[in-house]
C-alpha cells in the first residue's frame, strides 16, 4: 500500500460520500495548473509552441532542484533559508576552478554544498537549535566568506568553454538543465517516497519525540535532510553559473524565499511530516508559467511581481478553504 | 413544567454528534445544588462530548440545558465560565511561558483605576486560593518551571478561582501522588458543603466510590441510571458500563521461572536512581511501584536509551549490552510503550497502518519500498491486540484512548521484542479495555516475553505482576513475590520504611 | 515590580554580557568609538531597523511572522516623498495610513481567512514590491520639500529625533505588554492560544490590531529612512529583513511566540547595531560585517540550544526530588 502522506487522504470515511470536494482537496494545485494553463493559451497563442515551453522548462528546472532538496528539510520539520547562498558559493567555485579542472571544479562546489548542509544539519539536529535562524547564520557566513573570496566581484566562464554546455547546452532538442533536473528529481522523488529513510524523514518531521521513542535517530535524519539541500542547491549553482556564463557573489539570493513558497503551493507542509516531490514541483512550475506568460503577453515585471504574490496567497487560501483547516 | 427546586443543573435530551459518530444520544442529566455526582463509562461513552457541551466548547447542540430552573443556551466557554460553570480538564490547559497567578487569572485580572494590572492584589489573591489548595508553589513562579502534578493542581486552582456554582473535573488525579489527592479531596468536600456542585469524571472507581455522593453512568452516549452512594458496587457500575459483570474477565496464573533474560547491576542515572540491582526472567511479569518522584519512570526510559546511565550495567541473555540510544535499544530486544501515548506512542496525525509500520524498516525492506507486502502480517497484529477498527486508514487521533494503546502494543509486538517495557499501560483507559490488555499482557508473557511494568496503579500491580520492586527515591527498598504482593505492602515500603520488622504483617 | 516577561534569566544575561563585551571591544581598538558623537549616530542608526523590530516583536510574541516590512519600507517611504508635491504633512499621513492599511490585511488574511502568516505575509511582500516599483518607476524619487529631512536630522536635547521616537515607542509598548490585560493576553495567545481562547480572550482582534501596528511600525521607519536624503527607493529594506529578524531573535524572543518581550528586542538592535558602526569605524569591509553577524547569531543559537538541553536536563532531577 502506498502510503501518501498528505493531511487529507487519512480522513474518515463520511468523506467518502462527497467526492468532488476531495479530488480537488488531494489535487487542487494540479486542476489550478491545467485551468491556468488552458487560459493562459486562450490568451496568448505564443504560449503552446515548443519553443516556449522548452524555454520555460529551462527557465524553472533551477528552482525545481533547489525546491527538491527544500521538501527534504521541509517535511523533516525544517527550513533552509541558506540555499540561496550555497547556490551563489557553488557557482563561483566550479568557475573559478574552471581553468585548472573543470571536474575538480564542480566537484568541489558539490562538496562545498555538502559541508554547509553538514553543519546546518549538526547544529540544527543534534543541538536542536532553531532551524530559520541557524540557516540564516549560516547564510550570512557563507555569503560573507563568499564576498571575502570574490572581492566583490565576478569570475566569467571562458567563452565557448564546454562548462557552458550545462547551462545552454541540448541533447536530442532538450535542454540539458532540463534533463537534469528531470533526473534529480526522479531520484528525489523515489529516494523521499520509497524508502525506508525517506519514512524515516516524514515521521521525523511529523513528530520528533515519538520518532526518538520508535528508535529513529533524529540527528542522523536531520543531517541527511540538510546535506541533501546543500548539495542540491550545489548542483542548482553550477548550471545557473553556467547559463548566465558568469559567477556572482548575490547569484542566488532569494532562492530561498521563492523554493519555499513554490513548496507550500505544492503543499508542502510548513510544520513538517507531509508533503511531495512532485506536487513541491509543480509549484514552481506555476511561478515559472506565470512568469512565462506575463513575458509572452506583455505585461511588465512590476505586474508580474503582483500577480505572483496575489497567487500565493490565493492559492493556500482557496487550499485551506477545501481542507478546512490551517495548514 | 415541574422545576425540582434543588437542581442547580438539569440537561434534557443532549443529543451531539461528529463527522460519522452519534456522541450523545438524548442523554440526560441532572446534578443537585450541593452534591458530587461523578460520570463514569467506557472510553468513547461521550462522558468528554458532555462536559465540554456545559462548558462551551461546543456551542451546537440539541437538546436544553437548565440551570436553577432557567433555561440557557450554552454558546461560548467565557458565557459559560459567567453563568458559573468552571472546568478542570484533563489536558493541561496552562501557559507555560506566564507566571503562575497571571495563568488562574487570565484575561481576569484585578485592575486599578487606570486600566493596569494591579499586581498586589492579584498576587495576594492567588496566594490565598494556593493556600486553600495547600499547594506549596509562589505565586510569581513561570509555570514551566513546575512539575506535571504541581500544573494540575494550579490548573485545579484555575477553577476554583472562578468562585463557580458548578465545577467540573475531568479525571484530575492523573498526575497527582497519594497526598495531593488528599488534599484535593478535602477541598472538594468543602466546596460540596459550601453549596457548589460538583460532576466529578475518573475511570478510577476508588476514588470515585469515596468521594461521590451520586455515581451517573454513561454508555454509547446515553445515560443508562444513576447510583445513590449506599448503591454504589463495582459489579453493579461494570454491569452498567459495558452491559456484563467483567469479574470473571481476567484471572491470573501462577508463573514457572526459566532463564533470565534482563539484568540491571549497579544501574544509576545521577541525580534520580542509584544501585539499582534487578532481573526479570522469561516468562515473567515484572512490576516496579513507587510513588511519583521515586525515579520508577525514568529507570525504565534510561533502560531503553532515552537517557544514559551514569554507572551500572545492563545483560540482557547473560551478554553485557550497551545501550545509548532507543534504536539500539530495540536492536538489543527491548520494547517500549511510554506513558503518554499522544505525545510519545503514536503519530496522531497519521492512519493506524503506518504507525505501527514504523518500526524494524530495515528488517522488512531492503532500503527501498515500493509495495506494502508485510500489511497482512502487520494486521495480524492488530487482531491479537483485539482492536476494532473501522479502516486501516483512520488517523489514530480518531481513536478512542483504549483503542490507541492497543495499536501501541500492537506497533511494539510487530518488532517482537524479548523485553518488553510498560510505562503506566492503563493510565486514562476504561475498565473493560485495561482487562483485555491485562489478559494480552500475560498470554505474551507466558508465551516467553519478559515484562517489565512501571505503574502507580496499586490494583493493577496487585493484579497482573508476578513479582514486584518497589523503589522510594531512586532506590529499590524492596522485593516482593507472589503472596506478599499486597496493597498493603506496597503502600508500605514505597513511603520509605526500609525495616520489615516495623511492618507487622 | 519586576518586568514579568518569560524566558531564561540566564539568557537575558547572556545577551547583555555579549553587548558589554562587544562595547569593550570597540572602545578599545577605536578612539572614535568613544566619543559622544558617535554614540549619537548610534541612536540615529539603530532608530530605524529599532523600530521595525518593534512590531515584528509584537507579531512574533503572539506566534506570528512578518516578513513584509521591508517592502512596506520601501512603499511608505515612496508616498511620503512623493506627496510632498501636493502636501507634505498629508503625505506622510496617507503613508502612514498605508501601511496600517496594509498591517490590516495582513491580519486579515491571517485571522479570517486562515491563511499561515509567512505565507501571506511572503505574498504581500512580492505584492508591495510589484506596487513600488509601478510607483517609483523603478528609480528613486526626489522630494521637493526640504523641510522634509528635518524628521531624520533634527535632535532635542542633542539626540536625534528618530531615536525620541523609538525610545518613546518602546517604553510605550513595554508598559502596554507588562502591565495591561491587553499585554499579557498577547503572551497568552502566544503560548497556548488553546487557553487564551478558553479565557475569552479575543484572539483574532488582538492578533489583527498587532498586524496593523507592525504596518505602522514600518511606514514610520519608512518616513524616517527616507527623509535622511529626502529620496524614496524601490531598494529600501531589502536588505532589512535578516538584519531585524536577527536582532529581535538575538534579543530573545521566540519564532514560535510567547517568550520574549520589546526590551529584550532593544538590546539586540543595539548589538546588531553597534557591531556595524564598530566595524565601520574599524575599516571592515561590509561583508566581514555579515560574517561576523552570522556568526554571532549562530553562537548564540547554539548556546541557548545548550542550555535548554541542560535546563530540560536538570528538570528531570526536580521531577524526581519534589
Amino acid at each position: 500500500m502506498q502510503v501518501k502522506n498528505s493531511f487529507t487522504k487519512n480522513s474518515p470515511s463520511k468523506f467518502r460520500k462527497l467526492n468532488i470536494n476531495r479530488v480537488i482537496r488531494q489535487q487542487g494545485i494540479l486542476i489550478f495548473l491545467i485551468v491556468l494553463v488552458i487560459i493562459i493559451s486562450f490568451i496568448s497563442s505564443d504560449f503552446i509552441t515548443k519553443d516556449n515551453i522548452i524555454n520555460l522548462l529551462k527557465q524553472i528546472s533551477i528552482l525545481s532542484i533547489v525546491i527538491c532538496g527544500m521538501t527534504f528539510c521541509l517535511v523533516g520539520g525544517n527550513f533552509d533559508l541558506s540555499v540561496g547562498s550555497i547556490i551563489s558559493l557553488s557557482g563561483f567555485i566550479a568557475v573559478s576552478l574552471l581553468s585548472k579542472n573543470m571536474l575538480l571544479g564542480i566537484v568541489a562546489a558539490i562538496i562545498a554544498g555538502a559541508i554547509v548542509g553538514l553543519v546546518n544539519g549538526l547544529i540544527i539536529g543534534k543541538l536542536k537549535a532553531n532551524a530559520i535562524l541557524v540557516t540564516i547564520g549560516t547564510m550570512s557566513i557563507v555569503q560573507a566568506i563568499l564576498l571575502l573570496l570574490s572581492k566583490g566581484s565576478y569570475v566569467q566562464v571562458p567563452y565557448e568553454h564546454p562548462y557552458r554546455i550545462i547551462g545552454t547546452g541540448f541533447v536530442y532538442g532538450i535542454p540539458v538543465p532540463v534533463i537534469i533536473c528531470a533526473i534529480i528529481i526522479i531520484i528525489s522523488y523515489v529516494l523521499l517516497h520509497h524508502t525506508t529513510t525517506g519514512r524515516r524523514i516524514f515521521a521525523v518531521g511529523t513528530n520528533r519525540v515519538v520518532s526518538k521513542f520508535s528508535g529513529i535517530n533524529n540527528t542522523w535524519i536531520t543531517v541527511f535532510t540538510f546535506i541533501i539541500s546543500g548539495v542540491l542547491a550545489a548542483i542548482a549553482g553550477i548550471i545557473l553559473a553556467s547559463r548566465v556564463t558568469s559567477a556572482t557573489p548575490k547569484a542566488g539570493v532569494g532562492y530561498e524565499f521563492d523554493a519555499i513558497a513554490a513548496a507550500v503551493l505544492g503543499g508542502v507542509s510548513l510544520f513538517g511530516g507531509s508533503g511531495n516531490v512532485l506536487k513541491a514541483v509543480t509549484g514552481a512550475l506555476i511561478i515559472g508559467i506565470i512568469a512565462n506568460s506575463m513575458l509572452l503577453i506583455g505585461i511588465p515585471f512590476q505586474i508580474n511581481l503582483i500577480i505572483k504574490g496575489l497567487i500565493i496567497i490565493g492559492v493556500v487560501g482557496l487550499d485551506n478553504y477545501f481542507r478546512g483547516r490551517q495548514i | 413544567m415541574n422545576k425540582k427546586s434543588n437542581n442547580m443543573l438539569r440537561a434534557e435530551n443532549i443529543s451531539k454528534t461528529f463527522p460519522g459518530v452519534q456522541a450523545l444520544d438524548r442523554l440526560s442529566f441532572d446534578l443537585k445544588k450541593g452534591e458530587i455526582n461523578a460520570i463514569v463509562g467506557e472510553n468513547g461513552a461521550g462522558k468528554s462530548t458532555f462536559i465540554k457541551i456545559l462548558s462551551g466548547v461546543y456551542p451546537q447542540y440539541e437538546g436544553k440545558i437548565y440551570i436553577l430552573g432557567k433555561e440557557i443556551r450554552i454558546i461560548n466557554p467565557r458565557q459559560a465560565r459567567n453563568i458559573g460553570i468552571s472546568t478542570v480538564y484533563q489536558e493541561l490547559l496552562l501557559v507555560p511561558q506566564l507566571t503562575v497567578a497571571e495563568n488562574i487569572f487570565l484575561n481576569r485580572f484585578p485592575l486599578r483605576k487606570n486600566g493596569t494590572i494591579n499586581w498586589k492584589i492579584l498576587f495576594r489573591d492567588t496566594s490565598d486560593i494556593l493556600n486553600k489548595l495547600k499547594i506549596e508553589i509562589k505565586p510569581d513562579e513561570i509555570v514551566s518551571d513546575l512539575s506535571v502534578s504541581q500544573m494540575q493542581m494550579v490548573e485545579i486552582a484555575k477553577a476554583i478561582a472562578a468562585e463557580c456554582k458548578v465545577l467540573i473535573m475531568d479525571e484530575p488525579t492523573s498526575s497527582l501522588n497519594i497526598e495531593e489527592v488528599r488534599t484535593l479531596f478535602n477541598l472538594i468536600l468543602d466546596l460540596r458543603d459550601a453549596g457548589v456542585s460538583i460532576i466529578y469524571i475518573s475511570h478510577r472507581f476508588k476514588e470515585v466510590f469515596e468521594i461521590a455522593d451520586r455515581l451517573t453512568i454513561f454508555r454509547d452516549g446515553k445515560n443508562v441510571g444513576t447510583l445513590n452512594k449506599n448503591d454504589f458496587s463495582f459489579n453493579r457500575v461494570c454491569e452498567m458500563m459495558i452491559g456484563q459483570n467483567i469479574r470473571n474477565y481476567f484471572h491470573k496464573d501462577k508463573v514457572i521461572l526459566k532463564d533470565e533474560i534482563l539484568s540491571l547491576k549497579n544501574f544509576s542515572l545521577k541525580g534520580v536512581f542509584k544501585d539499582i540491582n534487578l532481573c526479570t526472567h522469561k516468562g515473567e511479569i515484572v512490576g516496579i511501584y513507587g510513588l511519583l518522584g521515586s525515579g520508577r519512570s525514568e529507570l525504565l526510559q534510561t533502560i531503553f536509551g532515552l537517557y544514559k546511565n551514569t554507572e551500572g550495567k545492563i545483560y540482557i541473555n547473560s551478554n553485557l549490552v550497551k545501550i545509548n540510544s532507543p534504536g539500539e535499544a530495540i536492536s538489543s530486544g527491548l520494547g517500549f510503550v511510554p506513558e503518554d501515548k499522544k505525545e510519545a506512542g503514536l503519530f496522531l496525525r497519521l492512519s493506524i497502518i503506518q504507525n505501527i509500520s514504523i518500526l524494524n524498516l530495515d528488517q522488512r525492506y531492503n532500503f527501498f519500498i515500493f509495495r506494502d507486502k508485510h500489511k497482512k502480517e502487520l494486521e495480524k497484529y492488530l487482531d491479537i491486540v483485539l482492536l476494532k477498527y473501522p479502516n486501516l486508514n483512520t488517523w489514530v487521533q480518531n481513536l478512542s484512548g483504549g483503542n490507541q494503546q492497543k495499536v501501541v502494543l500492537a506497533k511494539w509486538l510487530s518488532a517482537k521484542p524479548k523485553i518488553l517495557l510498560l510505562d503506566e499501560p492503563s493510565k486514562g483507559i476504561d475498565v473493560r479495555t485495561r482487562a483485555e490488555i491485562y489478559q494480552l499482557i500475560t498470554k505474551l508473557a507466558r508465551s516467553g516475553m519478559s515484562v517489565l511494568l512501571v505503574s502507580s496503579d496499586i490494583q493493577e500491580i496487585c493484579r497482573i505482576c508476578d513479582r514486584v520492586y518497589i523503589m522510594h527515591e531512586g532506590r529499590l527498598v524492596k522485593e516482593l513475590y507472589d503472596k506478599e504482593i499486597k496493597e498493603e505492602m506496597l503502600v508500605h515500603y514505597s513511603s520509605g520504611v526500609e525495616k520489615e520488622e516495623e511492618f507487622a504483617g | 515590580m519586576n518586568e514579568v516577561t518569560s524566558g531564561n534569566l540566564l539568557f537575558k544575561y547572556r545577551v547583555l554580557i555579549i553587548l558589554l563585551l562587544i562595547i569593550i571591544f570597540f572602545s578599545v581598538f577605536s578612539d572614535n568609538f568613544r566619543t559622544i558623537e558617535n554614540l549619537l549616530n548610534i541612536l540615529l542608526q539603530i532608530s530605524i531597523n529599532g523600530i521595525i523590530a518593534l512590531g515584528l516583536t509584537l507579531v512574533l510574541l503572539t506566534g506570528e511572522i512578518d516578513i513584509s516590512f521591508g517592502a512596506v519600507v520601501a512603499l511608505c517611504g515612496a508616498i511620503s516623498v512623493g506627496f510632498q508635491i501636493h502636501n507634505t504633512f498629508l503625505g506622510i499621513l496617507i503613508s502612514l495610513l498605508v501601511g496600517m492599511f496594509i498591517g490590516f490585511i495582513n491580519g486579515f488574511l491571517v485571522t479570517k481567512c486562515k491563511i499561515n502568516s509567512f505565507i501571506v505575509t511572503f505574498g504581500m511582500m512580492t505584492i508591495i514590491r510589484g506596487v513600488v516599483l509601478m510607483y517609483t518607476g523603478g528609480r528613486p524619487i526626489s522630494g521637493v520639500d526640504a523641510r522634509y529631512t528635518y524628521i531624520a536630522e533634527s535632535t532635542f536635547l542633542k539626540i536625534p529625533t528618530p531615536f525620541w521616537i523609538f525610545f518613546i515607542l518602546l517604553i510605550v509598548a513595554y508598559f502596554f505588554l507588562s502591565q495591561t490585560n491587553f499585554g499579557r493576553s498577547m503572551y497568552a495567545i502566544g503560548g497556548n492560544s488553546e487557553v487564551a481562547k478558553l479565557s475569552g480572550i479575543n484572539v483574532i482582534g488582538i492578533k489583527l490590531l498587532v498586524f496593523i501596528i507592525s504596518g505602522f511600525m514600518a511606514a514610520l521607519s519608512g518616513i524616517i529612512l527616507s527623509s535622511r536624503l529626502n529620496t524614496g527607493s524601490p531598494a529600501f529594506g531589502e536588505s532589512m529583513l535578516l538584519p531585524v529578524i536577527a536582532a529581535v531573535v538575538l534579543g530573545g524572543t521566540s519564532l514560535a511566540g510567547g517568550v520574549g518581550g520589546v526590551f529584550q528586542t532593544f538590546i539586540g538592535v543595539l548589538i546588531l547595531g553597534i557591531l556595524a558602526n564598530g566595524f565601520n569605524l574599524l575599516n571592515v569591509y561590509s561583508y566581514l560585517q555579515t560574517l561576523f553577524m552570522g556568526i554571532i547569531l549562530v553562537i548564540v543559537v547554539i548556546t541557548d540550544a545548550l542550555s535548554s538541553d541542560a535546563r530540560a536536563r536538570r528538570s528531570i532531577e526536580k521531577r524526581v526530588f519534589k
